[in-house]
C-alpha cells in the first residue's frame, strides 16, 4: 500500500470516527448516570448471569466513554477501534440472543428499557452499520489525522534531533 | 497487519480497559449509593405476559356440584384461606406469571370427571384458559365464581385444608 493511498484512507475513516466517537459518548452517559437502569438493562436480555450484570453495568459505559473520546481524538486509533468492534460483536450477538428468544425490549443502548423503542431487525441491521463504520478505521487508520499523528511526529523530530 | 502491530493493539486495548475500570470503580465507589458488584437478589425484568392458546368452556354450579370434580380457587392464597369451595385445590393466578409446571403435572394427575376453576373476577375464567392452553383436558369455569358455588348449595370450608 502507498503513502498516498494510506493517506486518503486515514482521511476518509476521520468522519467515522468522529460519529461512531459520538455514538459511544452518547451511548455511555445514561449508563453512567443510571447504572442500575442499566444493569436492568442487562438482565432483561437474560443472557448474563446474575454475578456479572452488575460488574457489566458498572464498567462497561465508561470504558464505552474513554473509547469514544479516544476515537474521535484519533489517540491509539486502532487499539480503540477493536474495542468498538468487539463491543459492537457483543452487542450483536445479544440483540440475535434476545430477538430469537422473541422477548420485547429496547436494546438498553441510549436509554433506559421505559423509554426506548423495541429492538427488532432494524437494529440489528443498524448496529452491522455502525460495526463496519469501527471497523474501517481499526484496519485502515493509521492516526495520522489525530493525536497519533501529532505524537509519531513529535518523537520522529526527538529521534532525528 | 503485523503480528507486532496486533500486539501493540491488544496492549494498548488492555490499558484502556483497566484504566476505565479503575475509574468505574473509583466513580462507583464516591456514589451516595454505590451499586453493588454482584446483585443480591435478581432484578425484576419484565416478561410477556402469558398467551392463552386455548379457551376453557363453561360449567354451571349445579352441573358442577354433580360431577366428580376437582375444584380450582383461583384466589389469592389469603382468601382462599378465609373460605374456599370444600377440599379445593388453590392456584393463585396472576396474570403476568405462568403457572407453575409442577402445578399443571399436578392437576393432570388428578383422576376426576372435570377441574373446575372458579375465583372472584375474570381470573377465574383466565387461569382456565390457561390450564387449557397448557394441555389440561376437561377444564371448565364457573361464571359468578365462589359466590355462583356458593348459592348453588356448594360446602364451604374456612379452614387452611384442602391444599
Amino acid at each position: 500500500m502507498t503513502e498516498k493511498t494510506r493517506t486518503i484512507l486515514a482521511a476518509v475513516s476521520v468522519p467515522m470516527r468522529l460519529y461512531m466517537g459520538v455514538v459511544f459518548i452518547m451511548a455511555s452517559l445514561y449508563k453512567i448516570y443510571e447504572p442500575y437502569l442499566f444493569g436492568l438493562s442487562v438482565a432483561t436480555y437474560q443472557m448474563a448471569p446474575l454475578e456479572l450484570i452488575n460488574i457489566f453495568a458498572i464498567v462497561l459505559p465508561w470504558v464505552e466513554l474513554f473509547v469514544g473520546i479516544a476515537f474521535i481524538v484519533g489517540f491509539w486509533t486502532r487499539a480503540n477501534g477493536a474495542l468498538i468492534v468487539a463491543m459492537m460483536l457483543m452487542f450483536l450477538v445479544a440483540l440475535s440472543w434476545a430477538l430469537s428468544h422473541d422477548l420485547q425490549m429496547s436494546c438498553g443502548c441510549f436509554a433506559s428499557q421505559e423509554t426506548a423503542d423495541e429492538i427488532g431487525i432494524h437494529t440489528i441491521f443498524r448496529d452491522l452499520a455502525w460495526l463496519v463504520l469501527a471497523l474501517f478505521p481499526t484496519v485502515f487508520d493509521d492516526g495520522r489525522f489525530g493525536l497519533d499523528g501529532l505524537l509519531n511526529k513529535r518523537n520522529l523530530k526527538k529521534v532525528t534531533s | 497487519m503485523s503480528w507486532k502491530l496486533i500486539r501493540k493493539i491488544t496492549i494498548q486495548a488492555v490499558i484502556i480497559v483497566v484504566f476505565s475500570t479503575a475509574v468505574a470503580v473509583g466513580v462507583n465507589a464516591l456514589r451516595p449509593e454505590p451499586l453493588d458488584w454482584v446483585a443480591a437478589v435478581p432484578y425484576e425484568i419484565f416478561v410477556d405476559c402469558p398467551e392463552s392458546l386455548k379457551t376453557a368452556n363453561e360449567i354451571s354450579p349445579k352441573e358442577a356440584l354433580g360431577a366428580k370434580v376437582l375444584f380450582v380457587d383461583a384466589r389469592d392464597g389469603e382468601t382462599f384461606k378465609a373460605a374456599h369451595i370444600k377440599e379445593a385445590f388453590n392456584v393463585p393466578y396472576d396474570p403476568l406469571f405462568p403457572v407453575e409446571e409442577a402445578v399443571v403435572a399436578n392437576l393432570r394427575s388428578q383422576r376426576v370427571e372435570f377441574l373446575v376453576v372458579y375465583g372472584d373476577d375474570q381470573f377465574g375464567k383466565m387461569l382456565a384458559d390457561e390450564l387449557a392452553s397448557a394441555g389440561l383436558a376437561r377444564v371448565r369455569f364457573v361464571a359468578g365464581g365462589m359466590q355462583a358455588l356458593k348459592e348453588a348449595g356448594a360446602d364451604v370450608e374456612t379452614q387452611e385444608v384442602g391444599q
